[in-house]
């Protein structure tokens, strides 16, 4: 019996060969004297066979061209990192957005003034525009008047002139005309080109900096022959005017009647966006406005999933779908940690959540 | 890789494939994806019983081949290397699944639907309908479903050792563990086994 015990555990190996010679022989002298033990090789014999005749899969024919254009398109595997730095597919589509808008926001930089800005804005920018021949227009010089005019702008706003009012944007707490605008283009000609998987507006982002910084000095190339060191700080500013220009953060107003849900899923939401809660106003000990801090280039995600707080188990779900195409845990670690290292490196910008009651609303 | 659609068997040996992929020659790429595609598939099938799955991670293992090609440098056969990318992401589909909330070990009381019926309709069907072979069908049937509720682990060492035969040396390989380990977990996998199947043994 102890012998039978000692066999069984060897009796695996046995079938596959891969006992030494030895071994396989003393299984053998045992077999031949142990019924038991026969039955019980017999019967993994039978479960071997069985496997054997499992059904198979046949690849479909068009196996080969799809692994081709996953080589081609690169997306086998897409984390949430892959998707907010690599909003487009194809590496060209990239390159064309952020030459346009970073073009955009030279031209809005440059003509914005012309129509609506003190005298002596107005007739630089005049000067600029009726010269033959454009003199170099020093980048800097174009971000300091960028900053004038969100100075105006602040200023147009408070004036009850309903003039001023319609040359302002739209929405007064809006971010920057310039950056939005760009944003917006970006985001059309994303939609020209790129599949339907692009969630977010592709806004240049710190990875593409290269990119960003080359067609900078493209698109600077256009207005004038700025210096390199220019272009790299316009590249800059481009991101920056949301801190220079804006009175405050967007507000967003989210009409719920539950505001501790809300604080959770905001935490939460930001917290998976590697943004940050910059501060909780409470009422009572009840949330009513919620400041936090996310990447640029999610801010239309955050919005999105926002407004789907209601319920909780649609944004689950997409959260699951996200993380669900991470690969292995040390190399999602490695993703994680390389994905932190960028988002450190990224625009952010600053968002207020006001909670309403929905009656309110 | 573009005027490449078919790719007719040069009879090269994988290494020799292996080494004209290397210098950037993508036909010859082609011409493994071609000779092994069979293979991928139908472990990641063997491994997940999920048509789409299965031929999603194969090509999928393929991708990252093509992008790893450079970094391989033949320490054990292309088809080692193969069968260790699609288990790894096999695996990763089951930790997938397992986040959905989609049962890894089915129950068969209510398993997916169309599969089933197909399958079923396939075994009921024998080119020899002697009682024999239908019972045979049933056992394979039986046997599975017992597969799929066996956990990963042994159902990987199961697949590679009696679908692929390889042998303990390369599955050790493969899934990156002793000798010793492999045998130990076959035949723990193979216990399992034939616990479940105990009333279709007798």
């Amino acid at each position: 019996m102890i012998e039978c015990r000692k066999i069984r555990t060897e009796l695996s190996a046995y079938l596959d060969g891969e006992l030494t010679s030895a071994e396989q022989a003393r299984v053998e002298v045992h077999l031949s004297e142990c019924a038991s033990c026969r039955q019980r090789l017999a019967e993994l014999r039978r479960l071997e066979e069985g496997i054997t005749r499992l059904p198979q899969l046949e690849p479909p024919p068009r196996f080969v061209a799809e692994v081709r254009q996953k080589i081609r398109a690169r997306t086998d595997e897409r984390t949430w990192v892959d998707v907010m730095f690599r909003p487009l597919w194809l590496k060209l589509p990239v390159e064309v957005v952020a030459v346009v808008a970073v073009a955009m926001s030279i031209l809005f930089a440059v003509h914005r003034p012309a129509e609506h800005l003190p005298e002596k804005e107005t007739l630089y920018t005049a000067a600029i525009e009726t010269q033959p021949q454009p003199p170099p227009v020093p980048v800097a010089s174009l971000r300091k008047q960028a900053d004038g005019l969100a100075r105006a702008e602040g200023a147009l706003e408070l004036q009850p002139m309903a003039a001023a009012k319609a040359m302002v944007a739209p929405e007064p707490a809006a971010p920057p005309v310039a950056e939005k605008a760009a944003a917006e283009l970006a985001a059309t000609a994303a939609a020209a080109v790129a599949p339907p998987v692009t969630r977010s507006a592709p806004a240049p982002t710190a990875t593409k900096a290269k990119e960003v910084r080359a067609s900078a000095r493209t698109a600077g190339a256009l207005l004038s022959e700025a210096p390199t060191a220019d272009a790299k700080a316009f590249n800059s500013s481009a991101q920056q005017t949301t801190a220079d220009k804006a009175a405050g953060p967007e507000v967003v107003v989210l009409a719920n009647a539950n505001p501790t849900w809300v604080e959770q899923q905001v935490t939460a939401l930001v917290k998976e966006m590697q943004g940050a809660l910059l501060e909780v106003k409470r009422d009572n000990g009840i949330a009513r406005s919620i400041r936090v801090r996310v990447p640029t280039a999610m801010v239309a995600e955050f919005k999105t999933q926002l407004a789907e707080t209601k319920t909780g188990t649609e944004r689950q779900l997409r959260r699951q779908v996200i993380v669900g195409y991470a690969a292995g845990p040390e190399e999602q670690a490695k993703r994680e940690a390389e994905g932190a290292d960028a988002v450190r490196k990224m625009p952010m910008t600053e968002l207020e959540i006001r909670i309403v009651s929905p009656a309110k609303k | 890789m573009e005027r490449v659609t078919h790719t007719e068997p040069t009879g090269a040996t994988d290494r020799e494939l292996v080494a004209r992929a290397q210098g950037g020659e993508e036909s010859a790429f082609a011409e493994l994806v071609e000779r092994h595609q069979r293979r991928a598939v139908n472990v990641a099938y063997q491994l997940l019983r999920d048509e789409e799955d299965a031929v999603e991670v194969a090509q999928d293992a393929f991708v990252r081949i093509y992008r790893a090609i450079g970094e391989f440098r033949g320490e054990c056969e292309f088809t080692t290397w193969l069968h260790q990318i699609v288990v790894n992401l096999a695996r990763n589909k089951h930790r997938w699944w397992w986040r959905r909330g989609r049962a890894v070990t089915v129950s068969f009381d209510a398993p997916v639907q169309t599969e089933e019926g197909q399958r079923r309709q396939q075994m009921a069907a024998p080119t020899d309908p002697a009682d024999v072979e239908l019972g045979r069908a049933e056992f394979v049937r039986t046997l599975e479903q017992q597969m799929r509720k066996l956990p990963p682990k042994f159902r990987e060492v199961l697949v590679l050792r009696n679908v692929e035969g390889l042998s303990y040396e390369e599955i050790a390989v493969v899934l990156r563990c002793s000798v010793g380990t492999v045998k130990s977990r076959i035949a723990r996998a193979r216990e399992a086994l034939r616990e479940a199947m105990k009333d279709e043994l007798q």
